[in-house]
């Protein structure tokens, strides 16, 4: 059986009579600039604004897996999942694997590098709402429109962020990961 | 009908002999110059100096003589007066009576006119003064003119006159429409009534030929097209050949006749033959009969230099059309799944 395609089609329904916007049958949307957000996202602890990204993530994970199975393929995943993070205007989502690290990669974010928290705690929540997988993602690095995002291990993760700290490339993490890990 | 005619004519004659006397007498002139030369034709008119006296004569009046405009020269009339009223003898000549349908109606001499207008005095002329008779006192001679030549053109068209002579009288009694005198202008309404006249410079209405339109409806009635409706007609020739019959009958063959091969059965050429070659060991169908033909070719082989000298040169069979080139697609490795990558990742 073959992996359905996303189908944004009829995803986003706006009620003019009621003023209200759903996504894909969801509870009601609410349509924010993204500056507003950032700002509120400034504004909130670490605690909060993790809690809020995992929210998000929980809620397109539980949509992915409504449509792929245990086994789907690294390309429907993103293709589902990146489908999801679009409809929610956060930008484009791509997976990269650097020998045997995961790496998610977000372009276009509207909120640029004040929302790599916020896609951090996003990926974190679908990953585990999808797939049943406690993660832990570590921002690798960013240019004005990427951001790389590391899916490692809790323990894995306290180690990159203190390379990360003492000014390692990202390349080199990524080289270490691999070098240290078994084969 | 000719009777009536010169019985007109006659009078209308005498009319203007009594209208040319009577302008002498009212004039006071005593010579009247053209009706002396007048010939006398009956006993009624041969009176020349007769005016009618039908009505009692009216004081003379001396003629008014309009002052004339600056572009005409004046006539030269006298300024004598006029002499005492003279009265004429009785003389029985028969009165005026109107004629019915004459073109040339006169003015009656009976009523003078009180006054002469212009048109009253385009008609007389006067004459240049020329040498005096006998050294009489210079008069002034005014004569009715007889010739229209040496008359002065008048503004307007001419008053209708009468003729000078009988022969005048008959030439303007035939019917000649076309010598009668048209007037260039449109005359003035004080010119008095003209006769209507035919309009010159429009063409005629032509009048069908009655003749040849009752000859064609006398003729017998048509019994079809004429040989002029028709045209020339073609008579074709008898066909020339055998007579052509249809046959209706149905043949039925028997069925051992073998059926015909058919036409479009071609063998398709062998796939070891090259393109545009074709097998020579196929044999034509039975219905097609190929002619054995000697054919003689007259080919003029150069001379060829000894095969010590020249190259020999190989070439290199012809190579059909196959597939060259092989793609081989690499054996692609296991695909794993997102999950199987991302305990991978997870393990690190």
């Amino acid at each position: 059986m073959g992996t359905p395609r996303f189908d944004p089609t009829h995803s986003l329904e706006f009620n003019l009579d009621r003023g209200s916007v759903k996504l894909s049958g969801s509870l009601e949307r609410v349509l924010l600039p993204a500056d507003a957000l950032a700002a509120l996202l400034r504004g909130a602890d670490v605690e909060t604004r993790r809690d809020f990204a995992r929210r998000l993530g929980t809620e397109a994970g539980r949509r992915v897996a409504e449509r792929l199975d245990a086994g789907a393929s690294s390309e429907a995943v993103v293709e589902h999942l990146g489908g999801e993070v679009a409809l929610m205007g956060l930008g484009s989502l791509g997976v990269e694997r650097w020998g045997r690290a995961l790496v998610v990669t977000v372009t276009g974010s509207p909120l640029r590098a004040e929302g790599d928290e916020l896609l951090t705690g996003l990926v974190e929540g679908a990953l585990q709402r999808a797939f049943g997988r406690n993660t832990a993602v570590v921002t690798l690095g960013r240019d004005d429109a990427l951001v790389r995002l590391l899916v490692v291990s809790s323990d894995t993760a306290e180690r990159v962020r203190g390379w990360l700290a003492e000014g390692t490339s990202f390349g080199d993490v990524l080289a270490r990961l691999n070098g240290s890990a078994p084969s | 009908m000719n009777q009536e005619r010169i019985q007109k004519l006659e009078a209308l004659l005498d009319r203007i002999r009594r209208n040319r006397s009577a302008r002498p007498s009212r004039s006071g002139t005593a010579e009247p110059i053209a009706l002396e030369a007048l010939p006398a034709t009956s006993g009624a008119a041969a009176a020349p100096h007769a005016p009618p006296m039908a009505k009692p004569a009216t004081p003379v009046v001396p003629p008014v003589v309009p002052k004339p405009p600056p572009h005409v020269e004046a006539p030269a009339v006298s300024a004598t007066p006029p002499g005492p009223p003279v009265s004429a003898p009785p003389v029985a000549t028969p009165s005026w009576r109107p004629e019915p349908g004459s073109a040339v109606q006169a003015r009656p001499t009976t009523v003078p006119p009180m006054e002469l207008s212009e048109d009253d005095l385009i008609d007389v002329t006067t004459m240049p003064p020329g040498p005096e008779p006998d050294g009489a006192e210079a008069e002034p001679l005014v004569a009715i003119s007889a010739e229209p030549e040496e008359e002065q053109p008048p503004a307007s068209s001419r008053r209708s006159r009468g003729p000078a002579t009988l022969d005048e009288v008959m030439a303007n009694a035939s019917p000649a429409e076309s010598e009668r005198e048209i007037p260039a202008q449109t005359p003035p309404p004080e010119s008095g009534p003209q006769e209507a006249l035919p309009a010159t410079g429009l063409e005629a209405p032509r009048l069908p030929h009655v003749e040849d339109l009752e000859a064609d409806l006398s003729g017998p009635p048509s019994m079809g097209p004429t040989a002029e409706q028709l045209g020339e007609t073609i008579e074709l020739e008898a066909p020339r050949g055998p007579e052509l019959e249809i046959d209706i009958t149905v043949s039925e063959e028997g069925p051992d006749v073998p059926a015909p091969a058919e036409e479009l059965e071609v063998t398709l050429p062998r796939p070891s033959l090259q393109s545009g070659l074709y097998d020579v060991s196929l044999a034509a169908p039975p219905s097609i009969e190929v002619p054995e033909r000697e054919v003689h070719v007259a080919v003029t082989v150069p001379a060829v230099a000894s095969s010590s000298e020249s190259p020999e040169r190989l070439a290199r069979p012809a190579v059909g059309a196959t597939d060259v080139a092989e793609v081989r697609f690499g054996t692609r490795t296991a695909e794993k799944s997102f999950l199987e990558l991302l305990d991978a990742s997870l393990g690190l």
